[in-house]
Protein backbone atom coordinates (compact mmCIF):
# COMPACT_ATOMS: atom_id res chain seq x y z
CA UNK A 1 0.00 0.00 0.00
CA UNK A 2 1.47 3.10 -0.94
CA UNK A 3 0.90 4.98 2.64
CA UNK A 4 1.27 8.54 2.04
CA UNK A 5 1.93 10.16 5.08
CA UNK A 6 4.46 7.59 6.57
CA UNK A 7 5.86 7.20 2.64
CA UNK A 8 5.75 11.05 1.39
CA UNK A 9 9.03 11.68 1.71
CA UNK A 10 10.33 8.85 -0.55
CA UNK A 11 7.58 9.39 -3.12
CA UNK A 12 7.92 12.90 -4.11
CA UNK A 13 9.24 15.97 -2.14
CA UNK A 14 7.45 18.19 -4.69
CA UNK A 15 4.10 16.56 -4.10
CA UNK A 16 4.65 16.86 -0.67
CA UNK A 17 5.07 20.63 -0.70
CA UNK A 18 1.94 21.52 -2.56
CA UNK A 19 0.06 19.25 -0.69
CA UNK A 20 1.26 20.89 2.67
CA UNK A 21 0.20 24.23 0.85
CA UNK A 22 -2.74 23.22 -0.61
CA UNK A 23 -3.39 22.32 3.51
CA UNK A 24 -2.73 25.50 4.72
CA UNK A 25 -4.66 27.62 2.25
CA UNK A 26 -7.23 25.06 3.33
CA UNK A 27 -7.47 25.44 6.94
CA UNK A 28 -7.42 29.17 6.25
CA UNK A 29 -10.93 29.18 3.71
CA UNK A 30 -12.52 26.33 6.55
CA UNK A 31 -11.35 28.48 9.57
CA UNK A 32 -13.03 31.92 7.87
CA UNK A 33 -16.22 29.76 6.99
CA UNK A 34 -16.20 28.57 10.44
CA UNK A 35 -15.37 31.83 12.23
CA UNK A 36 -18.28 33.98 10.49
CA UNK A 37 -20.56 30.76 10.86
CA UNK A 38 -20.24 31.13 14.55
CA UNK A 39 -20.16 35.22 14.70
CA UNK A 40 -23.52 34.85 12.71
CA UNK A 41 -25.17 32.25 14.69
CA UNK A 42 -24.83 29.85 11.42
CA UNK A 43 -23.94 27.02 13.22
CA UNK A 44 -25.74 24.81 11.20
CA UNK A 45 -23.31 25.33 8.16
CA UNK A 46 -20.62 24.12 10.06
CA UNK A 47 -22.60 20.86 10.73
CA UNK A 48 -23.27 20.60 7.30
CA UNK A 49 -19.35 21.20 6.05
CA UNK A 50 -17.63 19.01 8.58
CA UNK A 51 -20.53 16.33 8.10
CA UNK A 52 -19.91 16.84 4.40
CA UNK A 53 -16.08 16.94 4.48
CA UNK A 54 -15.88 13.43 6.58
CA UNK A 55 -18.61 11.76 4.59
CA UNK A 56 -16.82 12.82 0.98
CA UNK A 57 -13.56 11.70 2.47
CA UNK A 58 -14.80 8.09 3.88
CA UNK A 59 -16.43 7.62 -0.05
CA UNK A 60 -13.22 8.26 -1.99
CA UNK A 61 -11.67 5.79 0.51
CA UNK A 62 -14.22 3.30 -0.66
CA UNK A 63 -14.44 3.77 -3.63
CA UNK A 64 -10.85 4.03 -4.52
CA UNK A 65 -10.23 0.75 -2.25
CA UNK A 66 -7.49 1.89 0.12
CA UNK A 67 -7.26 0.88 3.64
CA UNK A 68 -7.37 3.38 5.66
CA UNK A 69 -4.10 4.07 7.93
CA UNK A 70 -3.17 4.32 11.34
CA UNK A 71 -2.70 8.35 10.99
CA UNK A 72 -5.61 9.17 8.71
CA UNK A 73 -8.01 7.13 11.85
CA UNK A 74 -6.24 9.19 14.75
CA UNK A 75 -6.80 12.57 11.80
CA UNK A 76 -10.52 11.26 12.18
CA UNK A 77 -11.62 10.59 15.58
CA UNK A 78 -9.71 13.85 16.56
CA UNK A 79 -11.89 15.60 14.30
CA UNK A 80 -15.28 13.93 15.39
CA UNK A 81 -13.99 14.67 19.21
CA UNK A 82 -12.98 17.90 18.32
CA UNK A 83 -16.45 18.57 16.74
CA UNK A 84 -18.56 17.52 19.67
CA UNK A 85 -16.23 19.13 21.91
CA UNK A 86 -17.02 22.25 20.33
CA UNK A 87 -20.68 21.74 19.79
CA UNK A 88 -21.51 19.81 22.70
CA UNK A 89 -23.81 22.58 23.73
CA UNK A 90 -25.76 22.63 20.46
CA UNK A 91 -26.15 18.83 20.24
CA UNK A 92 -27.81 18.70 23.73
CA UNK A 93 -29.82 21.40 22.94
CA UNK A 94 -31.16 19.65 20.02
CA UNK A 95 -31.63 16.33 21.15
CA UNK A 96 -33.28 17.67 24.11
CA UNK A 97 -35.67 19.84 21.42
CA UNK A 98 -36.62 16.74 19.85
CA UNK A 99 -37.46 14.56 22.68
CA UNK A 100 -39.34 17.32 24.46
CA UNK A 101 -40.98 17.82 20.91
CA UNK A 102 -42.71 14.25 20.63
CA UNK A 103 -46.04 14.34 22.42
CA UNK A 104 -45.90 11.33 23.83
CA UNK A 105 -42.87 12.39 26.09
CA UNK A 106 -44.88 14.81 27.27
CA UNK A 107 -46.80 13.98 29.91
CA UNK A 108 -50.70 15.66 30.44
CA UNK A 109 -50.42 18.01 33.99
CA UNK A 110 -54.12 17.53 33.62
CA UNK A 111 -54.69 14.15 34.34
CA UNK A 112 -51.53 14.30 37.58
CA UNK A 113 -53.26 16.95 39.06
CA UNK A 114 -56.96 17.89 38.84
CA UNK A 115 -57.51 20.21 36.36
CA UNK A 116 -59.30 22.89 38.84
CA UNK A 117 -55.87 22.62 40.70
CA UNK A 118 -54.29 23.75 37.67
CA UNK A 119 -57.44 26.61 36.14
CA UNK A 120 -56.92 28.50 40.54
CA UNK A 121 -53.32 28.52 39.34
CA UNK A 122 -53.61 30.05 36.31
CA UNK A 123 -56.11 32.11 37.25
CA UNK A 124 -53.63 33.26 40.28
CA UNK A 125 -50.60 33.85 38.29
CA UNK A 126 -53.11 36.13 35.55
CA UNK A 127 -54.02 37.90 39.12
CA UNK A 128 -50.65 38.28 39.84
CA UNK A 129 -49.39 39.73 36.85
CA UNK A 130 -51.99 42.14 36.42
CA UNK A 131 -51.03 43.30 39.83
CA UNK A 132 -47.46 43.49 38.73
CA UNK A 133 -48.06 45.20 35.79
CA UNK A 134 -49.97 47.83 37.09
CA UNK A 135 -47.22 48.85 39.66
CA UNK A 136 -44.72 48.13 37.28
CA UNK A 137 -42.69 45.92 39.05
CA UNK A 138 -40.67 43.84 37.46
CA UNK A 139 -41.43 39.50 36.49
CA UNK A 140 -40.50 36.42 35.28
CA UNK A 141 -42.71 33.50 35.55
CA UNK A 142 -41.44 30.09 34.00
CA UNK A 143 -43.89 27.40 33.35
CA UNK A 144 -42.25 24.06 32.68
CA UNK A 145 -42.84 20.33 32.92
CA UNK A 146 -39.52 19.63 33.72
CA UNK A 147 -37.07 21.86 34.03
CA UNK A 148 -33.30 21.15 34.51
CA UNK A 149 -32.12 20.72 38.12
CA UNK A 150 -29.17 22.95 37.15
CA UNK A 151 -31.45 25.74 36.72
CA UNK A 152 -34.01 25.01 39.53
CA UNK A 153 -30.87 24.84 41.76
CA UNK A 154 -29.50 28.14 41.52
CA UNK A 155 -32.68 29.53 43.15
CA UNK A 156 -33.83 28.92 46.47
CA UNK A 157 -36.31 25.89 46.54
CA UNK A 158 -40.07 26.95 47.40
CA UNK A 159 -42.25 23.95 47.12
CA UNK A 160 -45.35 26.25 47.70
CA UNK A 161 -49.18 26.73 46.95
CA UNK A 162 -49.59 29.21 43.49
CA UNK A 163 -51.28 32.32 45.13
CA UNK A 164 -51.20 35.49 43.81
CA UNK A 165 -49.43 36.85 47.25
CA UNK A 166 -47.01 34.80 47.24
CA UNK A 167 -45.23 35.97 43.34
CA UNK A 168 -46.12 39.32 44.41
CA UNK A 169 -44.07 39.14 46.95
CA UNK A 170 -41.55 37.32 45.61
CA UNK A 171 -41.23 39.88 43.20
CA UNK A 172 -41.43 42.89 45.60
CA UNK A 173 -38.35 44.99 45.03
CA UNK A 174 -35.87 44.89 46.64
CA UNK A 175 -36.25 41.82 48.18
CA UNK A 176 -33.52 39.02 47.95
CA UNK A 177 -35.29 37.29 45.46
CA UNK A 178 -37.15 39.24 43.09
CA UNK A 179 -34.13 39.80 40.37
CA UNK A 180 -34.45 35.81 39.57
CA UNK A 181 -36.97 33.83 37.62
CA UNK A 182 -40.08 32.11 39.84
CA UNK A 183 -40.03 28.62 38.03
CA UNK A 184 -43.78 27.39 38.28
CA UNK A 185 -44.67 23.13 37.99
CA UNK A 186 -48.22 22.67 37.86
CA UNK A 187 -49.95 24.33 40.78
CA UNK A 188 -46.75 24.58 42.59
CA UNK A 189 -44.09 27.74 42.83
CA UNK A 190 -40.97 25.47 42.94
CA UNK A 191 -38.14 27.60 42.57
CA UNK A 192 -37.51 31.31 42.57
CA UNK A 193 -34.43 33.36 42.05
CA UNK A 194 -32.90 31.22 39.50
CA UNK A 195 -30.76 32.41 37.12
CA UNK A 196 -31.41 31.43 33.05
CA UNK A 197 -29.19 30.98 29.98
CA UNK A 198 -29.27 34.22 28.06
CA UNK A 199 -30.62 34.53 24.18
CA UNK A 200 -27.58 35.77 22.57
CA UNK A 201 -30.10 37.04 19.55
CA UNK A 202 -29.18 40.13 18.50
CA UNK A 203 -32.79 41.15 16.60
CA UNK A 204 -34.58 42.21 19.28
CA UNK A 205 -36.71 45.39 20.26
CA UNK A 206 -34.08 47.77 21.79
CA UNK A 207 -36.81 47.56 24.95
CA UNK A 208 -36.04 44.46 25.60
CA UNK A 209 -33.54 43.97 28.97
CA UNK A 210 -31.56 40.89 30.48
CA UNK A 211 -35.27 39.55 31.80
CA UNK A 212 -36.85 39.30 28.41
CA UNK A 213 -33.57 37.64 27.08
CA UNK A 214 -33.52 35.03 29.68
CA UNK A 215 -37.12 34.44 28.51
CA UNK A 216 -36.49 34.10 25.17
CA UNK A 217 -33.17 31.88 26.23
CA UNK A 218 -35.28 29.42 28.12
CA UNK A 219 -38.03 29.13 26.10
CA UNK A 220 -35.22 28.32 22.85
CA UNK A 221 -33.55 26.00 25.13
CA UNK A 222 -36.33 24.41 26.96
CA UNK A 223 -39.18 24.46 24.63
CA UNK A 224 -41.83 22.70 26.38
CA UNK A 225 -42.01 25.44 28.75
CA UNK A 226 -43.55 29.04 28.48
CA UNK A 227 -41.88 31.87 30.03
CA UNK A 228 -44.61 35.16 31.15
CA UNK A 229 -42.54 38.33 31.74
CA UNK A 230 -43.75 41.70 33.26
CA UNK A 231 -41.63 44.52 32.20
CA UNK A 232 -40.38 46.72 35.33
CA UNK A 233 -40.04 50.02 32.77
CA UNK A 234 -43.17 49.59 30.95
CA UNK A 235 -45.63 47.47 32.49
CA UNK A 236 -45.97 44.78 29.49
CA UNK A 237 -46.72 41.67 29.52
CA UNK A 238 -45.31 39.14 27.22
CA UNK A 239 -45.34 35.40 26.94
CA UNK A 240 -42.38 33.27 25.33
CA UNK A 241 -42.65 29.98 24.04
CA UNK A 242 -40.40 27.95 21.69
CA UNK A 243 -38.02 31.05 20.94
CA UNK A 244 -41.69 32.74 20.13
CA UNK A 245 -42.81 36.17 21.71
CA UNK A 246 -45.99 37.74 22.29
CA UNK A 247 -46.29 41.11 23.79
CA UNK A 248 -49.07 43.62 24.95
CA UNK A 249 -51.13 40.57 26.42
CA UNK A 250 -54.48 41.17 28.37
CA UNK A 251 -55.63 39.31 31.00
CA UNK A 252 -57.80 36.95 28.55
CA UNK A 253 -55.03 36.64 26.19
CA UNK A 254 -52.47 35.80 28.88
CA UNK A 255 -55.21 33.04 30.70
CA UNK A 256 -55.42 31.58 27.32
CA UNK A 257 -51.67 30.88 26.85
CA UNK A 258 -51.65 29.83 31.13
CA UNK A 259 -54.48 27.47 29.89
CA UNK A 260 -52.21 26.16 27.07
CA UNK A 261 -48.53 26.12 29.08
CA UNK A 262 -50.79 24.02 32.31
CA UNK A 263 -52.37 21.77 29.59
CA UNK A 264 -55.50 22.55 29.69
CA UNK A 265 -56.50 23.72 26.21
CA UNK A 266 -56.42 21.50 23.48
CA UNK A 267 -53.85 21.05 20.74
CA UNK A 268 -55.50 23.63 18.41
CA UNK A 269 -55.52 26.48 20.97
CA UNK A 270 -52.03 25.80 21.06
CA UNK A 271 -51.28 26.48 17.80
CA UNK A 272 -53.56 28.92 17.03
CA UNK A 273 -51.87 30.67 19.53
CA UNK A 274 -48.28 30.12 18.75
CA UNK A 275 -48.22 29.00 14.78
CA UNK A 276 -48.52 25.71 13.44
CA UNK A 277 -44.91 25.25 12.56
CA UNK A 278 -43.87 23.18 15.47
CA UNK A 279 -42.46 19.67 15.00
CA UNK B 1 -12.51 40.12 17.74
CA UNK B 2 -13.53 42.28 20.23
CA UNK B 3 -10.68 44.19 23.12
CA UNK B 4 -8.62 44.93 20.15
CA UNK B 5 -7.63 48.55 21.30
CA UNK B 6 -4.68 48.64 23.76
CA UNK B 7 -3.54 45.16 23.06
CA UNK B 8 -0.27 44.36 21.53
CA UNK B 9 0.51 41.70 19.38
CA UNK B 10 1.12 38.74 21.27
CA UNK B 11 -1.35 39.48 23.30
CA UNK B 12 -3.83 39.49 20.51
CA UNK B 13 -2.26 36.45 19.04
CA UNK B 14 -2.89 34.64 23.03
CA UNK B 15 -6.76 35.95 22.91
CA UNK B 16 -6.94 34.59 19.40
CA UNK B 17 -5.60 31.46 19.99
CA UNK B 18 -7.52 30.99 23.11
CA UNK B 19 -10.60 31.73 21.80
CA UNK B 20 -10.36 30.47 18.14
CA UNK B 21 -7.98 27.25 18.86
CA UNK B 22 -10.68 24.53 18.77
CA UNK B 23 -11.85 25.85 15.52
CA UNK B 24 -8.75 26.43 14.03
CA UNK B 25 -7.71 23.06 14.82
CA UNK B 26 -11.22 21.19 13.53
CA UNK B 27 -10.41 23.61 10.20
CA UNK B 28 -6.70 22.13 9.63
CA UNK B 29 -8.75 18.45 10.29
CA UNK B 30 -10.97 19.16 8.00
CA UNK B 31 -8.72 20.67 5.39
CA UNK B 32 -5.93 17.54 5.45
CA UNK B 33 -9.20 15.27 4.73
CA UNK B 34 -10.02 17.28 2.09
CA UNK B 35 -6.25 17.25 0.60
CA UNK B 36 -5.85 13.67 1.32
CA UNK B 37 -9.73 12.86 -0.38
CA UNK B 38 -8.07 15.22 -3.60
CA UNK B 39 -5.06 13.34 -3.59
CA UNK B 40 -6.38 9.93 -3.13
CA UNK B 41 -8.94 10.46 -6.01
CA UNK B 42 -6.22 12.21 -8.26
CA UNK B 43 -3.69 9.07 -8.24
Amino acid sequence: MQDFLSNGFDVDIKALVTRIIFAVIGTLVFFLFFYYAKKRNLQLYTYIVVGAVVILFALSFLLSGKELSYYLCIVLISLTALGLMLFISDINRHIFRLSVKRKFFRENLADHYGSEDLRKSVSEIVKSCLRLSKTDTGALIVLADHMSDEILDSGIKINSEITAELIETLFFPKTPLHDGAVIVTANKVVSAGCYLPLTQAQNLPREFGTRHRAAIGVSAAFPDCTAIVVSEETGIISAMHDGKIKRYLDSRQLQDILDCAMGLADESAEERLWGENRQ
Amino acid sequence: MKKKKGMTLSQRLAYFFKHYFLLLLLALGCSVLTVLMISYCAF
